[in-house]
């Protein structure tokens, strides 16, 4: 049986694992994504590296995508919604500022430490965001207790997963058990990852479909 | 009159040189003779000499000659290139020791990565008469406006150990720099120095380009001797054993090496010279500071200690890899040993010719088998040397990303005119067949980033500047600082994957390790590396931070590349091996190693077959729950793991079924687990060796995305589209880091044939599949009447493939079934 998400109980907080790289949280209709990085194509282009800009498009339709299917009341996103506030041209803006009356909810961000300078009207934006006994954030903060659970982006986590004879690697959500930390995987097409430690407890996207958790 | 004069001056300076070497107590060699002679009539060519027969005098003499006044040069006069920075120091030194015979006044400078920026800065200012450099090093120097000025009254270039160079695409890049530099400076005279090669034309006409006329060939008859000694293995075995690296037999080896002798064993990767050195330090501890370990991935520092170490006599024993193949000329080294298949000729002569560095002298070298199998491919290459045939060495065609960045250097420097470029670039050897449209195609994607990002405004790399004169003219230049800054960086054909430094924490460096390696390891992890053994502390910046450890560990970093098939000519005498085993029971002459294999020899008769010249062998092997086939075609690992693919896709067609795949030298196997009907091969034989459609066929086959992504790591690094690390600007750079595999997949999406993208899949075909080779070797089986036994226990040729199975394998699936058998384990 294919699993096309992951439900996953803090307290009594349902938070929903989803394939399509976003946590969804039923009970307050809150949907949240991280590390987009818009615009990251404009960057290297003009830093003279010729990386063609057709993702972005890719990104925006997932998106709505992901909207469309979950009907959230709030769109967070965990930070880094653009890559460089020097790649933000006048399109890009527009598009951006116009996402909450095209998806028809509301849209938060997050400050990434690459949103750093942006300047967008239509998105209420945060350093950090509280609600009940969870905090939003970037980059993940100190917790002064431990029932507070603290969900963040930033990581990019990937994950490998081998047998004797293969070995690929996939986005992940990974949990830190000691801290309290729950990383959200990089929402960008354009955005690469990294391998997350042993000790913290992972679920793969393995395909746009089906996510997994893997037991080590 | 004239002419007179030219012959008496030319008698003059050779006279002159010739007193140099009396002086010395030297008698120049006849071939020498005739470099002066043919470098003082104007001409270019090629000198192709063994290793250590002078063959630095016999092209330098004739340049040094010619300086006069060098106190007055404003330019660089003789620009000698050379392929491993070790090597300069000493070519300096002998280099002086000519210079000071003409004039005492005569300045060799040394300019490559280890030049300080004050010193390189001093250069620029006041050139040497002589500049020793690197190729990475010239393109670097292409890409300062200075160029033009420091090359201004350039006479000569003299190519060391082109060989070496010409195996990769640091020869086309030598090649490219070559072009510009005959293309700008009038009369100037190019010589390289080659060891005995197969297509040494070739190489003479890549270095003096398409258009000059031929280039002068000099060879000797001066014929090293060589002789090889293979350690036995000591108990008389009928399995080959495999996977032990040879260390289970370190005693043997022992036993032949004389402590108090200079020696160098050469081990064919990074990790295994680790292991190495661990299991001599601790079965010889009274060596302990006798014997030093030597690889690229160590502390220059290091490296250096250990190579004045040698030459100081303080270290006797050197375990190393290819590190100190060339160069870093210790006298004579006493004793050579190979451990495992020097997997060429080539190699296997260079590595035992730095135990005899005189014209004349007799080389020696210990093989050390890794695999009892090798001991035939010793006997074949004794065979080889002795019927003095020469492997050829071929330099890579069309790399487009060496062109890339050749173009962006020289926009970086002095601007290049397209249509100038254009015709020097295709007067070179390896870019002679290149096409206008694919010319087109390059500048464009430097322009303008290539077609999709046409419409793209700023995008910029190199601009267009109109010359002020003729405005039809223009020349293309990079003008932004940074991206000069980084191009700079970047140069260079030898990428790599991202490395971390390794240090101690209380701050010295010890050297290189894979970023890969590096995230497996938990705090607290014990690891051996530059012969130490290591904990792991943390990461920080790049950097992996360790202290020593006294707990044991087996844990040794391995290092991706390195992978080597043996060459054509080795893989031709080695089936001839082959066929005179056949003849064991009654042959009395046989040498060492074959006499020592004949246990094993006469299991595989009894078993199965030991195929002669005009037979083909394959083996099938059932167990209760796997079908195995191993074929053994004795064509290198690249041809057996292409053909491997390739029969796997085409029983597929028959009948569906996955396969799991291994290869070796000698020959590969295919592995299902289910009761799989193999002798279907021979009753259909013409199908499997069938020759048209083997391209596309391939392309079906292997899981060809993955291996071109893996090619394309390479392109993207030198092409410029992924920036090598950084280590001084690790933080204010990461907005700029992604990786090669994201460029390939939006490339391959958006943008149709991107020719990056193509030399991909050209070079993963070429170098990888080596479908040219493939082609050869389907065509000679067709020809060779097949053995197919089935066998009732694996026989000693397929063990080695049966144990390789279990560390290594590949196979023929879609992405998703991969992907179902990873999770397989995590779904309930």
């Amino acid at each position: 049986m294919k699993k096309s998400s992951f439900k996953f109980f803090w307290e009594d907080t349902l938070l929903e694992m989803l394939p399509s790289r976003a946590l969804f949280l039923p009970e307050t209709k809150e949907l949240l994504i991280c590390d987009i990085h818009l615009g990251k194509a404009e960057y290297f282009q003009q830093n003279g590296i010729p990386l063609t800009n057709n993702s972005d498009k890719n990104n925006f339709t997932r998106i709505k995508k992901i909207v469309k299917k979950y009907s959230p009341q709030k769109l967070i996103i965990l930070g880094d919604l653009f890559h460089s506030k020097y790649s933000i041209d006048e399109t890009l803006q527009k598009k951006v500022e116009d996402l909450p009356e095209l998806l028809k909810t509301n849209v938060e961000l997050v400050l990434g430490n690459h949103d750093v300078g942006c300047n967008i009207k239509n998105i209420k934006i945060f350093d950090i965001r509280n609600s009940k006994n969870i905090i939003f954030s970037h980059e993940p903060v100190k917790l002064g207790d431990n029932r507070t659970l603290n969900i963040c982006g930033h990581y990019h986590p990937k994950i490998y997963i081998k047998n004797k004879s293969d070995k690929l690697s996939f986005r992940c959500f990974a949990m830190d058990m000691n801290k309290n930390v729950l990383f959200i995987p990089a929402f960008g097409d354009l955005t690469g990852g990294y391998p997350c430690k042993k000790s913290f407890r992972k679920w793969a996207i393995v395909s746009e479909e089906e996510i997994i958790e893997i037991k080590s | 009159m004239k002419n007179i004069n030219k012959n008496n001056k030319q008698n003059n300076l050779i006279s002159k040189i010739k007193q140099f070497f009396f002086s010395n107590g030297w008698e120049p060699l006849p071939y020498q003779v005739e470099s002066w002679k043919a470098f003082l009539n104007g001409e270019n060519g090629i000198i192709q000499v063994p290793t250590g027969c002078g063959k630095t005098f016999a092209a330098l003499m004739g340049p040094l000659s010619q300086i006069e006044d060098p106190k007055n040069n404003k330019s660089v006069q003789i620009l000698l290139i050379t392929p491993l920075k070790a090597l300069s120091r000493d070519l300096k030194n002998s280099i002086q020791l000519a210079a000071l015979h003409f004039n005492k006044e005569i300045t060799v400078e040394i300019r490559n990565g280890d030049t300080t920026p004050y010193e390189k800065k001093k250069q620029l200012a006041k050139p040497p008469n002589i500049l020793i450099t690197t190729p990475e090093s010239l393109s670097l120097l292409l890409s300062n406006k200075e160029s033009n000025n420091l090359f201004k009254d350039l006479s000569s270039i003299i190519i060391d150990e082109w060989h070496e160079l010409m195996g990769s695409k640091r020869g086309n890049q030598c090649e490219l720099s070559l072009s510009w530099l005959r293309g700008n400076i009038k009369n100037l005279q190019i010589w390289a120095m080659s060891a005995t090669i197969g297509n040494i034309e070739e190489a003479g006409r890549a270095v003096v380009g398409m258009s000059a006329i031929k280039p002068k060939i000099i060879s000797t008859n001066i014929q090293k001797e060589i002789e090889i000694i293979s350690v036995l293995p000591e108990e008389e075995t009928t399995f080959p054993w495999s996977g032990h690296l040879g260390i289970r037999s370190h005693s043997s080896l022992l036993k032949m090496l004389d402590k108090n002798k200079s020696t160098l064993l050469f081990t064919n990767t990074r990790n295994q010279s680790e292991r190495w050195y661990q299991c001599l330090k601790f079965f010889l501890p009274e060596m302990e500071d006798k014997i030093a370990l030597h690889h690229g991935s160590m502390d220059k520092e290091d490296r250096k200690r250990v190579e004045e170490g040698v030459k100081d006599g303080l270290i006797k024993w050197v375990v190393c890899t290819s590190s100190l193949d060339l160069g870093v000329d210790f006298q004579p080294v006493d004793q050579i040993v190979q451990i495992g298949s020097a997997k060429n000729l080539a190699r296997l002569i260079q590595r035992a010719g730095r135990s005899a560095h005189r014209p004349g002298g007799k080389s020696k070298i210990i093989f050390m088998p890794t695999n009892s199998l090798e001991l035939l491919e010793i006997s074949a290459m004794r065979r080889i040397i002795k019927s003095g045939i020469s492997e050829e060495i071929r330099l890579p065609e069309l790399s487009y990303d060496v062109l890339l960045q050749h173009l962006i250097s020289l926009a970086c420097g002095n601007g290049f005119d397209p249509k100038i470029e254009k015709e020097r670039i295709k007067n070179c050897w390896s870019y002679r067949n290149l096409k206008d449209q694919d010319w087109n195609w390059c500048l464009d994607f430097l322009e303008y980033g290539g077609k999709c990002l046409k419409a793209y405004p700023k995008y910029k790399k190199i601009v267009k500047e109109e010359s002020q004169n003729n405005n039809e003219n223009f020349k293309y230049f990079v003008k932004d600082k940074s991206l000069i800054r980084m191009h700079k960086f970047n140069i260079g054909t030898i990428t790599s994957d991202k490395f971390m430094n390794v240090k101690y924490l209380k701050g010295k460096s010890l050297g290189n390790l894979e970023e890969n390696f590096a995230s497996k390891l938990n705090p607290g992890d014990t690891f051996y590396f530059a012969g130490k053994m290591l904990q792991f502390v943390r990461i920080r910046d790049m950097i992996l931070y360790v202290k020593k450890s006294t707990k044991k560990s087996s844990l040794i970093p391995a290092w991706v590349g390195g992978q080597m098939a043996i060459s054509d000519l080795l893989c031709e005498s080695l089936r001839k091996e082959i066929d005179i085993c056949n003849e064991l029971e009654n042959y009395d002459c046989l040498n060492p190693e074959l006499n020592s294999l004949r246990p094993i020899l006469i299991k595989q008769k009894v078993l199965s077959n030991i195929p002669k010249r005009d037979e083909f062998l394959i083996e099938i092997y059932k167990t209760k729950d796997l079908s195995n086939l191993f074929v053994f075609t004795l064509d290198g690992k690249f041809v057996n793991e292409g053909i491997a693919f390739l029969w796997a896709l085409r029983l597929a067609k028959l009948k569906q079924s996955t396969f799991s795949i291994t290869a070796n030298d000698f020959g590969f196997s295919l592995t299902t687990a289910e009761d799989y009907d193999f002798s279907i091969i021979k009753k259909e034989a013409d199908y499997f060796l069938d020759n048209k459609k083997l391209e596309a066929d391939l392309e079906n086959a292997i899981n060809f995305s993955e291996l071109t992504k893996r090619r394309f790591k390479n392109i993207a690094q030198i092409s410029g589209l992924v920036n090598q690390n950084n280590p001084t600007k690790t933080k204010t750079s990461s907005q700029l880091q992604i990786s090669s595999s994201l460029f390939y997949d939006v490339f391959t999406k958006y943008e149709e044939g991107h020719l990056l993208i193509k030399q991909s899949h050209q070079e993963v075909k070429e170098y990888q599949l080596e479908n040219k080779r493939i082609s050869r070797s389907l065509v000679r089986l067709k020809n060779l009447k097949m053995l197919l036994n089935e066998i009732k226990t694996p026989t000693p040729f397929a063990f080695p493939l049966l144990v390789e199975r279990l560390k290594n394998t590949l196979s023929n699936e879609p992405i998703e079934k991969r992907v179902e058998k990873l999770i397989k384990k995590y779904s309930d």
